[in-house]
């Protein structure tokens, strides 16, 4: 809500000659403080000064609009000054007649965490970089040291390119500010894990190329590949796929064609190729959002061969509950905004720490208010709440749906289980998969709910002493 | 005894000599334009009278206040006062003291706008445009209403007919006012020989009297601010709505670009520029055809499937870069000038 100043009385400040605030009302002199100002110091609101440097050294009186940030905030104010005579001569009266606050637009810094988010979601690291392809910063999940070698470092010395891939290729796309897709890289130095990269040029503010971010998926097929090779036991084609099907080998050969498909579907809707006809556009994103859908499905179905592995474990990362869920609502904000669904999180400030891993914790959460979004009225709103009992700490996500019958509460929970529902891009698999999770962090997933009065998911983790 | 003629004629010569030595520097302006907006023979009078006018407005300001309220009483400077034809206009000319490039670009601005103003008459009456923006009078916030009528006022001194201009010291800006005040304050003090210190004092308190908030675009702006703050779906956008000040202003609002920039893009060739304004922020496109309609002077249309093409996150990309510093901009503009493929 604008908060708004009182129209009827003008905001007033006063500067002495050597341009000091030596009175000012309330909101002026938070301003001024908030900029870094003190009191009785140089007036230290930029647009401010900047507009009574002008006055003096015209020697003239102005009146302009102005607009200044404060924290959050976007103030929009007329602003008349005033060059003093008489007694006062050589002092500036500023008077603000209209002072209004709005909340300011949400910034690009928002966008990239929750990209990060996303990417740790998906357990891919990423990698920003200067213009020149300098690293200014990176995660890679798994590789802690990683991060203090490499930042500073020119992104070519720190990998190296796996055939069919080629160096030359990256720097082509670099050189003409082009996205770059699927290119097969290793780590020079540290853990030399294989992955695959993709990045998309950034342009800022000015409308400049300043850089890429670049996404580093795990190349696990590489890996187990490599795993064989070293230790000489390799496996029989036969019984590989007996063994892990997904995990290695249909998963990875079906990702990448997918994603070959939507990335691809993607560009020919957002003609960013060039103009198109409009359905044809609209055709394009169907096959980008169907690809999506099948991409899911790889997903869950790989996430379903590993945790059913008897060699399946979970990290114990310190993570707090609060922190995830604000992340994991982020996530699928777009989502809810296009139902008008509301998702009333826990206060930011309350903490509730518990042990987890990360990626898994976003995983279950970004399912359970992705299942609350699906089966919620347009309009409603889902509500996550922190609560603690004895050693665990809960997250409850509460919609207001059509709520399940108890004899159905326990079956949502098996495999491909969809209580007769179809066709809105569900696997069956998620609350499955969210709940062998769950039982494998020494927690459990379970749920509260009545036909009509909507449902309750419940999250429980060990707490952890802070 | 008769006056020798052949002095006026040496005279005129030598000054035909000095002025001719220029025509390369005229015909080069004309023949490689080096922008691509038209000027039309309309405007370039329209700008030059205007220029005169004020100029000659300034001088005999000043003259009236070194006379009334510093008792000078120079010959000169009390006919000039008194007079209603401009003095120093043949001599700043001449000097070169009148080619800036804020005041040029000021002059383009005001005809410019006035061009656009007979524009919006042509599809509007005046009486009627007056008449929306009262609905604005009757607005429960006070800051509204008093800013509407301030500006109705501004608007009503202001009216001198379609297509021409009214040129009035109130309308200009502080830094406009104040590069031609000192100019004309010593062009005034060369004319009438006048060398006493109560001129410059007249000039420092028609300064220091100036009130730019007064000015019509000034108030059309401090409208925009309130009325864009109210957010209510009635306010739509549109000239033929707002009258063109308060549309120009609540548009630079909007856009984070200036009123004089937007006045700009109106005047290039099929106002590319003001189109991807109007798809940056975010105006339907009947909207946006509509107002391209009432704006464009040359018969061009918009289609609704040019105007649909334009991706709106690089049309807010390019606006967001126009809207930047302009002294960068130009260094930028100037530093890539022989990089092919560095430009917007």
């Amino acid at each position: 809500m604008p908060v708004t100043g009182n129209l009827a009385e003008p905001v007033r400040g006063q500067l002495d000659g050597d341009g000091r605030l030596v009175s000012a009302d309330p909101p002026l002199l938070r301003l001024h403080l908030h900029s870094g100002g003190f009191e009785g110091g140089p007036l230290a609101v930029p647009q401010l000064s900047n507009l009574c440097r002008l006055s003096r050294q015209l020697d003239m009186n102005l009146s302009r609009p102005v607009q200044a940030a404060d924290d959050d905030n976007l103030i929009n104010m007329w602003v008349e000054i005033r060059l003093q005579s008489g007694d006062q001569e050589g002092n500036i009266a500023i008077s603000i007649i209209d002072w209004k606050e709005t909340p300011a637009p949400s910034t690009q810094s928002e966008t990239l965490g929750r990209q990060r988010d996303f990417d740790r979601l998906n357990g891919r690291g990423s990698i920003r970089t200067d213009a020149s392809l300098r690293i200014m910063a990176l995660s890679l999940p798994g590789d802690l040291d990683a991060v203090e070698k490499y930042v500073g470092q020119s992104l070519l010395d720190v990998i190296d390119f796996v055939a069919p891939s080629k160096q030359t290729v990256l720097i082509e796309s670099v050189s003409e500010r082009q996205p770059v897709r699927g290119q097969h890289v290793r780590q020079k130095h540290g853990k030399k894990s294989y992955y695959d990269l993709s990045g998309q040029p950034l342009i800022d503010n000015e409308g400049l190329f300043s850089g890429y971010r670049f996404s580093l998926e795990l190349d696990q097929d590489r890996k187990e590949q490599e795993k064989d090779d070293e230790t000489g036991l390799g496996l029989g084609k036969g019984e590989l796929i007996s063994d892990s099907l997904f995990g290695s080998q249909l998963g990875p050969a079906l990702r990448q064609p997918l994603g070959k498909i939507i990335a691809n579907a993607e560009t020919i809707g957002s003609r960013l190729e060039g103009p198109l006809r409009g359905d044809y556009s609209d055709y394009a994103k169907d096959i980008a959002s169907a690809g999506r859908h099948l991409m899911d499905l790889v997903n869950d179905l790989s996430d379903l061969e590993a945790i059913q592995r008897t060699s399946f474990s979970v990290a114990a990362d310190d993570i707090d509950l609060v922190d995830l869920a604000h992340r994991a609502a982020g996530l699928l904000a777009v989502k809810a905004a296009d139902h008008q669904i509301r998702i009333d999180l826990p206060d930011k400030d309350k903490e509730m720490p518990v042990k987890g891993e990360f990626r898994r914790v976003l995983q279950i959460l970004v399912n359970l208010i992705g299942n609350a979004i699906r089966y919620s009225p347009d309009g409603s709103v889902i509500k996550l709440q922190v609560t603690q009992e004895g050693e665990f700490s809960q997250l409850i996500v509460r919609d207001q749906g059509d709520g399940i019958a108890e004899d159905d509460q326990q079956r949502i929970f098996e495999k491909f289980e969809r209580l007769g529902r179809s066709g809105d891009g569900g696997s069956g698999l998620g609350l499955f998969i969210s709940r062998r999770l769950a039982n494998a962090m020494d927690g459990s997933l379970t749920v509260e709910s009545a036909v009509g009065k909507g449902s309750a998911f419940k999250l429980s983790l060990p707490s952890r002493a802070v | 005894m008769d006056q020798n003629p052949g002095i006026g004629l040496v005279q005129q010569a030598a000054a035909m000599s000095a002025s001719s030595a220029y025509i390369s520097d005229d015909l080069a302006a004309a023949l490689f334009p080096k922008s691509d907006i038209m000027l039309s023979d309309r405007m370039l009078s329209n700008g030059r009278q205007y220029l005169q006018a004020i100029v000659q407005e300034i001088e005999t300001e000043i003259c009236m206040i070194a006379a009334e309220d510093f008792g000078v009483t120079h010959d000169m400077i009390i006919e000039i006062g008194n007079s209603n034809r401009g003095h120093s206009f043949p001599l700043l000319q001449n000097a070169g003291l009148l080619e800036t490039k804020a005041l040029l670009e000021h002059i383009f601005t005001s005809v410019q706008r006035a061009e656009l103003g007979s524009r919006l008459l042509q599809k509007i009456s005046q009486a009627d445009l007056e008449s929306v923006l009262t609905r604005h009078l009757d607005n429960e916030e006070g800051a509204i209403a008093d800013a509407a009528m301030a500006l109705l006022v501004a608007q009503s001194r202001d009216n001198a007919g379609p297509g021409s201009i009214h040129a009035h010291i109130g309308n200009l800006s502080a830094e406009i006012l104040f590069a031609l005040a000192w100019p004309i304050t010593a062009a005034v003090q060369k004319l009438s020989g006048y060398d006493g210190p109560n001129l410059h004092k007249a000039t420092e308190k028609l300064l220091g009297r100036h009130d730019e908030g007064a000015a019509t675009q000034s108030r059309a702006q401090r409208l925009a601010q309130l009325v864009d703050q109210m957010d209510s779906g009635e306010n739509q956008l549109h000239p033929l709505h707002d009258g063109l000040d308060l549309f120009l202003a609540r548009l630079a609002k909007r856009s984070g670009l200036s009123v004089d920039q937007l006045i700009l893009f109106t005047a290039e060739p099929n106002m590319m520029r003001f189109v991807l304004t109007m798809r940056a922020v975010d105006l339907q496109t009947d909207v946006a055809l509509s107002i391209f309609g009432v704006l464009e002077g040359s018969g061009q249309l918009l289609t609704p499937a040019s105007y649909n093409e334009i991706e709106g996150d690089k049309a807010t990309e390019l606006v967001s870069k126009w809207s930047s510093n302009t002294l960068y901009q130009d260094a930028q503009r100037q530093l890539n000038i022989n990089l092919p493929g560095f430009s917007d």
